[in-house]
């Protein structure tokens, strides 16, 4: 694909579920923002930044638009990453609203972590679901009354979904319970699992989604009214007493401030708004060439009898370990080949490592910038060495 | 032996280090930083909790995965020999750093890096040294290192505290036969066989030394610790010495003054003959000359030569060295202890 033509011969980068490549695009778009239009954004009257907040509210109404929600319920705030805008929610519900936090085995240490200190914060008990082979949650299993549900709607090992989500989001908000949905790993290939659904919040990256480094939290109105003020500053009021505030958050129009203390990354808010246009138009080859690579990588793994994959089935994303060697070994051998890919346990320590007993993994993540060819290479490399 | 090797290795890896901190800073700032997370990766094991990667793997890591692409076949048995490797440096350079603090510590609490053996360390002052024996075998020898920590912790309040000459009660002869008033006591712990002995007397003598103190000279036969002595006929010489002071204050300095600044016609000195050449009987008939000419009598002779195998000389040299290695440490003599302290190894003028 040309937005990646800076890419050298022979380099392959598998580590798409970290961080994407970023389209030429993007980087663009952003060196326009700094060399261009290089303002504050959304305080500021000059022509830059005039220019600055427009791109910065395109942003919002593409996330939106990408993720099928409605701007009448929904609101996108911009944050540094996933675990910050799950943070951020979890430290600042209010306690009393709830009897419970629960999240699943699964998960990246982001909401696993979060959810722990949440519940140490409040006194709240916290419980882990377990997670079906292909990623679902037997709803009916659980008891959601009044609780707080952090979970993934894809995995980062292995790509799996949570396939009955709208099965899950339901029975959640019938029981008077709330979810937040960290969808990091769906936004870039799977965004598909999470288009409409009605969480209360979702939160991801857009480092993983071919934009520049930024998380996002797009949320439901009513997550306001079940908050506490923890985390303030600049940028956030209409108005200040010597012991009171008022928070701008309360009309519709400038509710995004209510995660938003202080100046944002507007150059990655552009970026982002850059790469949400450019991804909305890839067209259906590309996605197609994508499905080819990792099915084939997939396949080609999964024939050996040394490996293990931790996948039950092909996905972009994909783990595995080879019988008698040390994935570490393994990584900084392809690495020594020009093949990037991640070595270890994902930040998924307590599914991987104490759940299922694994030995470190190496983990391939194909994006849309891989070519066959670096299939055929890695191939190739692999074969020699197991 | 075994402090020396510690500490070549420690200078090995040492001049390593500061030969790539001078020359490559990177290289160095690379160590630090590894060493920093081979460090950081311990604490986290030994406090039993877990480390992904440690240095050993990224060692290993970094230098197999170039063999995993060539050669994959032979990753696996490399693995297990830098596994091997790495126990084996890891125990080589505990050992040498604690070795070599081990030896430095009982350098400075005993005067000698060799704990068993002083005469094996070639860092400590001049002496002769009071060897205790050897390990015969690994368990002995490890059980020695330890107890050789403890000998050495043991010593250490003795290098804080005062030593007074009165308090020991040695067997000894005193150089002024009727001890002056007002003079401070030396205590002077020598074997005649000893060369260091030797010229440590030559220069107390010459620099008057003896006129200075009331010196309690303590005739001292060295033994190892199956009895065996390190002069051959040290022993003899410090029972004449005993028996003929008992005949007449005095009589025994003859003996001393004789072996330790006298030579025969050759011009060797007497200290020489004793040790190399004499047999016992010679050795004897030797002293008795030297008596004689003092102006003892052949009875006063004759009754000397029986009373050298008294139990009563045999006591006070059991005694004599129950005080010397038991109550004083002594690793090695001569020893002296005046002004406030012990002294051990060749005299010198202060
Ligand atoms: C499923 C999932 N959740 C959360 C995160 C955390 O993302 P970030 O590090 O950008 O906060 C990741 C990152 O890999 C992830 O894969």
């Amino acid at each position: 694909m040309n937005e990646f033509d800076y890419l050298g011969e022979g380099e392959v980068y598998l580590d798409s579920a970290c961080q994407s490549l970023r389209p030429k695009c993007v980087i663009d778009a952003i060196n326009q923002y700094y060399t261009e239009h290089n303002s504050c954004g959304e305080r500021v009257k000059y022509k830059w930044g005039v220019e600055t907040d427009e791109k910065v509210e395109e942003a919002r109404e593409l996330v939106l638009k990408y993720l099928d929600m409605k701007p009448k319920k929904y609101t996108v705030s911009f944050t540094l990453n996933t675990t910050y805008g799950i943070n951020l929610i979890l430290s600042q519900l209010k306690a009393d609203a709830f009897k419970k936090v629960m999240t699943s085995e699964i998960e990246h240490n982001s909401p696993f972590l979060s959810t722990m200190a949440f519940s140490e914060r409040t006194g709240l008990p916290r419980e882990v679901m377990k997670r079906n082979e292909d990623g679902s949650i037997e709803a009916s299993a659980y008891d959601f009354s009044d609780a707080v549900v952090v979970i993934n709607c894809a995995s980062n090992f292995d790509g799996r979904k949570l396939l009955n989500i709208k099965e899950v989001v339901k029975a959640i908000h019938k029981a008077g319970g709330i979810i937040i949905i960290d969808a990091a790993q769906a936004m870039a290939h799977s965004s598909e699992i999470v288009r409409g659904i009605e969480a209360d919040a979702i939160c991801f990256s857009a480092h993983k989604l071919y934009a520049p480094s930024l998380g996002v939290i797009v949320w439901r109105d009513e997550l306001m009214g079940k908050m506490t003020n923890g985390f303030v500053g600049g940028g956030m009021v209409d108005d200040v007493e010597k012991d009171s505030y008022l928070l701008s958050a309360e009309s519709k129009e400038h509710r995004y401030t209510r995660f938003e203390a202080g100046l944002q990354a507007w150059g990655e808010i552009v970026g982002l708004g850059a790469a949400l246009k450019w991804l909305m138009k890839v067209p259906k080859a590309e996605w197609k060439k994508l499905e080819n690579n990792y099915t084939e990588l997939y396949e080609f793994l999964a024939s050996s009898s040394k490996v293990h994959l931790v996948n039950r089935e092909p996905n972009a994303t994909m783990s595995f370990y080879v019988d008698g060697l040390d994935s570490h070994m393994l990584g900084n051998a392809l690495s020594r080949e020009n093949i990037m890919a991640r070595t270890g346990y994902f930040c998924a320590h307590y599914y991987l490592d104490h759940v299922c007993k694994y030995p470190p993994l190496v983990r391939f993540s194909l994006g849309l910038h891989n070519r066959p060819e670096d299939i055929e290479k890695v191939k190739k490399v692999m074969g020699k060495i197991i | 032996m075994v402090c020396i090797a510690a500490f070549i290795i420690l200078a090995i890896v040492g001049v390593f280090v500061a030969v790539a901190a001078i020359f490559k800073p990177k290289i160095w700032k690379s160590y630090t930083k590894a060493l920093k997370k081979a460090w950081g990766c311990l604490w986290k094991k030994v406090r039993l909790q877990k480390c992904e990667t440690g240095f050993k793997e990224d060692v290993k890591n970094s230098l197999l995965s170039r063999v995993m692409l060539k050669h994959p076949k032979w990753v696996k048995p490399l693995s297990i020999i830098i596994e091997i490797l790495s126990i084996i440096i890891v125990v080589v350079v505990v050992w040498a750093i604690l070795t070599a603090i081990k030896s430095l510590l009982a350098l400075w609490a005993l005067g000698s890096c060799n704990v068993t053996k002083p005469s094996a360390c070639s860092l400590g002052a001049e002496i002769c040294s009071i060897d205790e024996s050897e390990p015969t075998n690994v368990f002995e020898a490890t059980g020695r290192w330890f107890t050789e920590w403890g000998e050495i912790f043991e010593a250490f309040p003795d290098k804080f505290r005062t030593y007074k000459a009165e308090d020991y009660d040695f067997n000894y002869i005193t150089i002024n036969p009727n001890e002056v008033e007002g003079l401070p006591t030396a205590v002077d712990i020598f074997d005649p066989g000893c060369s260091v002995c030797m010229a440590s007397y030559v220069k107390q003598k010459k620099a008057g030394f003896f006129d200075d103190y009331n010196v309690r000279l303590v005739p001292f036969a060295i033994q190892d610790a199956e009895g065996n002595y390190k002069f051959k006929n040290s022993e003899i010489i410090v029972r004449y010495m005993f028996a003929s002071e008992q005949i007449r204050s005095g009589l025994s300095l003859e003996i001393i003054d004789h072996i330790f600044t006298g030579e025969n016609s050759e011009g060797i000195s007497y200290q020489t003959k004793f040790n190399e050449d004499y047999t016992a009987e010679e050795a004897a008939k030797k002293i008795e000359s030297w008596l004689k000419k003092a102006g003892a009598k052949d009875e006063e002779i004759k009754e000397i030569r029986e009373m050298i195998n008294y139990p009563e000389i045999t006591d006070k040299m059991s005694q004599n060295r129950e005080i010397v290695e038991n109550q004083l440490r002594v690793k090695g003599i001569p020893t002296m202890i005046y002004d406030g302290g012990k002294h051990t190894g060749l005299w010198e003028k202060s």
